[in-house]
């Protein structure tokens, strides 16, 4: 029994050289070397002849089951050995996750238009929509529809950039109510965000171009109520939950009642700091009911429709928002800014 | 307007602290705009009196006191040289800290110890100039007692920022009235005016005649004979410099206290100035002369209104005083005179002239008519007595139509209704009694309110709805929403602008806003030539300055300024977008009319696609047409075009469907060295209201390809002048339905193929719908395009 001796042999000398090879190319080497046309099993084979018939098929099982042993042998090696090489790759692969991403190049939306987009939003939440008006304005459409007659003292309120006799540019986004109005039969529920225009010098507070919002809503039954709840959550909306207002008796000619709304300061909550002047509160915008005579001129009838109006400096939202302190931070387009937000 | 908290206190009796009463007037509708504590830093100053001076022994210039401060006497050391002995004077004791933060010590001057300091009223802050010595106060001063007690500056002045239908409370009374209505269960307590008069009667000493009783309706006049004219009172002087009024004399300062008090502006004349003894209140001639009391000459003309006397105008009236009849020294006998003027008219005066006071700022927000006599009355009151003048009995009172109060019917359901509110009929009647309108109950549901002359800011009910809001308080209103009847959303206009934004900012562009006003000098940059429609600009009749004195036609000189002062930053890599309006004279139904823009500009971009050094054009060329895809809009292209301020090789005019909509260009040399810009600067605008009609934002699924796609690619030798795009355009025609891809992917110029030559490499992509494409198919469609090339474009193909 050479033979079978000879296939035990082999066995023990496989399994030792498979457990030691340490790379597929050795694994491939003991393939050839033991299961090749030339290896050694079929050596053992070849020495068929050499032994009686009655053992052949006894050799010829055992050299079979070798032969399938030792494969399985070979393919969990091999495994064993790619999953090294995994590893290995992963390891070599290691990078330094600390190192910066790869720059996306998109652009950053201006602090005004990203205020505006958001409380364009809001009222549109609201069941608004958004109109809008020229800058170029009549005078009859930002004074005269306002209420505001040639030589009344609240063209004092405002300074005016005159184009001539009958044009102006728009000293508030109040014209687009005038304008809506003519177009539109109530219910009207508008918010009407623009350019606007007063001759103001320039400085850290003052522009003479800047923005404004304007709201109007007129319908049935409208109430101070009314626009004490949309400008509150208004104010929420955009400046936080906690955040809470007040109303105070003010003059528009084109409202009445008319109410400034101050905010609690963003900065101090009430307390008092230098941005509220330790007052608590921030002006933020100017409202009321609109005027009879203003839906008279309108051609609405007052004693059945009533309405309310507000305008506010998107500007100085802005500002308030972001905490930037001074207005031409705005209009100056300085990349260090415009990349903050 | 500037209010005393401790004058305002004589008119009534308020239970605020000075800090509430800020807070009061600004619910009520008079926004405090600030609070000033009169006696800031110098409330620990007290009076002392110098009982002996010594010289100093060892310095010519400095004198030594003994100073009495009522609990002790001092030694004091100073240098001035106004003290003298009995003096009464404002004395920093040690630990006292002045208005400019220098702590008082015990300090020794040349060897002699001083205990304190006597000081000047620059050192307390009470003057701007260097004051030359010692402030000496009056002998009424009281040693031991404080300084602000004396001058009464123990007080708080709040400034009011009245809107124009606050013209009553430009007075004290007018305020303290408001008090009483809020307060509810006090009184105000109104002036001293009894007057002894003298037997002699005015009307015997002076005419008056009111020619224009439409723009003089009241006009009063009395005469005050024998003043003395020298200083007011000291408590007069200190309120009057409180409310922010400088004191002249007693007389004047008297109709200026008046004014205050009352709101009712004053004028006194100098009577024996007055020619003929006759007052007559006219409109002015035509081309008639007056100087007026600040020493101003003015021409008037025929829509203002004058005082006159029978030779000449005397005063500008309700704005000011003329000198002719100025009250001096020298005068001894006042005509005084009380009027109301109509609004409209004194404004028209006042801002034609450009001259604004505090009489004409008065009389345009509308006085009380009723009161004018009684405002005249107190005045003369003053004078008698305190500038020692007699009055004449009675006064002249030129008032034709007396005041009839307007009569506002007002319904319970409407107050309520419009406030959100549940008030009763009786809770609006007291409110609206609180002040001083008078009210007839009509029935359980309606009052018939009259107006008093004073509100002349109350015409119609929503005036009065107003005043039960204000005084029922705004916080006291509930808070409810309306309900919404329609749906909110933007119009399809506005959400492309979105829409453009969003894809501008996707596209890496920073977005910018700039002003709409600008200079003519913006444009120089430009070199456009004279007849250019950009410089048919609209100009601003008053502008600020010239700076700002256009509305800008084109984006681009705003794009070049914000460009230029980031690169001044060593800001270098920009791009930027604007999304704005530019401004043009038209021509019919609308003089002037608004387009918006879209301008973007790329400053040191990287990465230069074809090596033609044109990084930034290229990248704003890419930007432009994944916007356009984006919108949908197939139908543009891109011609060669010039414009004075963009490079003349490297300047496209977009078009879209055949119309000319905008430009895109690399900027000149010369311009990017004037504003400092890196070079290739590159910028383009396009007229968006002109790419609505174009675009089509519906999207529809097309079935995606089964059959796999054969690529090829083909590089091919043309003349450097042919245009990429008719190569395109030709491949596209030959290669038929089949060619669904056409891509040119690289760009040759240089030593490897003849000068005047260039490389075109394009990838075509071959696929049909319904099935797998031969070899034979697709070399067919290449032959065709290849010929095609060949002949139309002298094309030869490199390597195929």
């Amino acid at each position: 029994m050479d033979l079978l001796e000879n296939l035990k042999k082999i066995e023990e000398e496989a399994e030792l050289a498979l457990a030691g090879a340490d790379s597929l190319e050795k694994l491939e080497e003991l393939r050839i070397v033991f299961l090749g046309k030339k290896g050694k099993i079929t050596d053992v084979l070849k020495q068929m002849g050499k032994i009686s018939p009655e053992e052949r098929p006894v050799i010829g099982q055992e050299a079979n089951k070798l032969k399938d042993r030792l494969n399985k042998l070979l393919g969990a090696r091999k495994e064993e050995l790619a999953d090294v090489v995994r590893k290995q790759r992963l390891e070599e692969e290691r990078i330094d996750i600390t190192l910066p991403g790869t720059e996306v190049s998109a652009g950053r939306a201006h602090p005004l238009r990203r205020v505006t987009r958001e409380i364009e939003e809001i009222f549109i939440g609201l069941g608004f929509t958004i109109e809008e008006g020229p800058e170029i304005e009549t005078d009859y459409n930002n004074f005269e529809a306002l209420n505001v007659p040639k030589y009344h003292p609240a063209r004092d309120l405002q300074d005016t950039f005159y184009i001539d006799d009958h044009y102006l540019l728009r000293t508030h986004t109040s014209p687009v109510q005038v304008r809506t109005m003519a177009r539109q039969k109530p219910p009207i529920r508008i918010i009407a965000p623009g350019r606007v225009y007063r001759s103001d010098e320039i400085d850290a507070s003052h522009s003479p171009v800047f923005y404004q919002a304007e709201g109007l809503v007129i319908d049935k039954n409208i109430s101070f109520a009314d626009l004490k709840g949309t400008i509150q959550l208004f104010v929420q909306a955009v400046f936080g939950e906690d955040t809470r207002t007040r109303f105070r008796p003010s003059y528009f000619p084109f409202t009445e009642p008319s109410a400034e709304v101050d905010i609690s300061c963003v900065i101090c909550r009430g307390e008092g700091c230098r941005l509220c002047s330790h007052t608590g509160w921030l002006e933020i915008l100017g409202s009321g009911m609109v005027h009879p005579r203003v839906l008279e001129m309108a051609g609405i009838d007052p004693e059945e429709y009533s309405g309310f109006a507000f305008g506010m400096g998107l500007d100085r939202i802005t500002m308030l928002k972001y905490g930037i302190n001074d207005i031409r931070l705005l209009y100056e387009n300085d990349q260090r800014f415009l990349h903050q937000f | 307007m500037q209010v005393s908290y401790k004058w305002l206190k004589e008119y009534i009796d308020f239970p605020y602290s000075p800090e509430e009463l800020g807070h009061v007037l600004t619910m009520a509708g008079m926004e405090v705009d600030e609070v000033e504590y009169l006696g800031e830093g110098i409330d620990e100053i007290v009076i002392g009196e110098i009982l002996k001076l010594e010289k100093h022994p060892d310095a010519d210039k400095l004198l030594i006191c003994k100073v009495d401060t009522g609990d002790e006497v001092l030694d004091i050391v100073t240098g001035a040289d106004n003290v003298f002995e009995g003096a009464l004077v404002p004395v920093a004791k040690i630990g006292v800290t002045l208005p400019d933060g220098l702590k008082i010590k015990k300090a020794k001057l040349r060897g002699v110890e001083s205990y304190g300091m006597l000081c000047s009223s620059d050192e307390l802050g009470l003057s701007e100039e260097r004051a030359s010595g010692i402030m000496i106060l009056g002998e009424d001063a009281i040693k031991g007692t404080r300084l602000i007690d004396y001058l009464g500056l123990d007080d708080y002045v709040y400034k009011l920022d009245l809107t124009p239908n606050y013209g009553r409370c430009l007075g004290m009374l007018g305020i303290a009235r408001e008090l009483r209505a809020i307060l509810g269960d006090r009184k105000v307590n109104y002036p001293e005016l009894t007057i002894g008069e003298t037997q002699e009667e005015v009307t015997g000493l002076v005419k008056i005649e009111v020619m224009d009783t439409d723009l003089c309706p009241r006009y009063t006049g009395q005469i005050i004979k024998n003043v003395k004219i020298g200083p007011s009172p000291r408590w007069m002087q200190q309120r009057l410099t409180a409310a922010g009024i400088r004191p002249i004399n007693n007389v004047v300062d008297i109709t200026n206290y008046v004014l205050l008090e009352y709101n009712q502006p004053l004028h006194a004349f100098d009577f024996d100035k007055i020619a003929g003894k006759k007052i007559i209140v006219r409109r002015a001639r035509e081309g008639e002369k007056l100087l007026t009391l600040d020493d101003k000459e003015w021409e008037l003309s025929p829509e203002m209104l004058v005082i006159a006397d029978s030779e000449k105008p005397i005063g500008l009236a309700g704005v000011m005083g003329g000198g002719n009849s100025e009250i001096t020294e020298e005068t001894t006998t006042v005509f005084l005179e009380a009027a109301y003027f109509d609004p409209v008219s004194i404004r028209k005066t006042s801002r034609g002239l450009g001259l604004i006071s505090d009489s004409s700022y008065r009389f345009e927000r509308g006085i009380d008519i009723e009161n004018v006599l009684e405002a005249g009355r107190r005045a003369a009151y003053l004078m008698q007595e305190y500038a020692g003048g007699e009055v004449v009995q009675g006064a002249i009172d030129v008032y034709p139509e007396p005041y009839e109060p307007a009569k506002i019917s007002l319904e319970t359901g409407q107050v309520n209704s419009l406030l959100g509110i549940n008030l009763s009929t009786g809770e609006i009647k007291n409110i609206l009694l609180g002040l001083d309108f008078a009210v007839e109950e009509e029935n359980e549901e309606k009052l018939l309110v009259s107006v008093p002359a004073f509100r002349t800011d109350v015409s119609r009910k929503a005036d009065l709805i107003e005043e039960v809001a204000r005084l029922y308080g705004y916080d006291n209103i509930p808070v409810s929403r309306p309900a919404s009847k329609q749906q909110g959303k933007k119009s399809l206009k506005q959400k492309i602008v979105d829409l453009t934004r969003e894809n501008m900012l996707a596209a890496g562009l920073d977005e910018i806003i700039t002003f709409s006003l600008c200079g003519e000098d913006d444009y120089k940059i430009l070199n456009l030539p004279e007849d250019s429609e950009l410089l048919n600009q609209v100009r601003i009749k008053n502008p600020l300055n010239e700076a700002y004195a256009i509305l800008r036609t084109t984006l681009v000189p705003n794009l070049l300024q914000v460009l230029s002062s980031n690169a001044r930053k060593q800001i270098d890599r920009v791009r930027i977008f604007e999304l704005g309006s530019v401004y043009f004279p038209a021509e019919g139904a609308e003089p002037y009319a608004e387009y918006p823009c879209l301008a973007a500009a790329s400053m040191g971009h990287e990465g230069d696609p074809w090596q033609l050094g044109a990084p930034d054009f290229f990248y704003l060329k890419g930007v432009l047409e994944n916007y356009f895809e984006c919108l949908g809009l197939v139908d543009y292209r891109f011609e060669r075009k010039e414009i004075p301020y963009l490079h003349p090789g490297r300047t496209a005019a977009v078009f879209v469907a055949n119309e000319e909509i905008g430009f895109i260009g690399e900027l000149l040399p010369d311009v990017i060295d004037t504003l400092d810009l890196k070079e290739r600067t590159a910028i383009f605008q396009l007229a968006v209201d002109k790419l609505l009609q174009y675009m089509d934002l519906k999207r529809s699924y097309m079935e995606l390809p089964r059959y796999p796609a054969s690529e090829r690619d083909l590089a091919l030798l043309v003349d450097k002048e042919v245009a990429a795009a008719d190569l395109q355009r030709s491949i596209r025609e030959r290669g038929g339905k089949l060619l669904k891809d056409l891509e040119i992917f690289d760009l040759y110029q240089g030593e490897r193929i003849p000068g005047d030559k260039k490389s075109l490499a394009f990838r075509l992509v071959f696929q049909a719908g319904d099935r797998t494409l031969t070899d034979e198919e697709v070399n067919e469609r290449i032959e065709a395009i290849i010929k095609e090339l060949e002949e139309k474009f002298s094309a030869k193909i490199r390597g195929n």
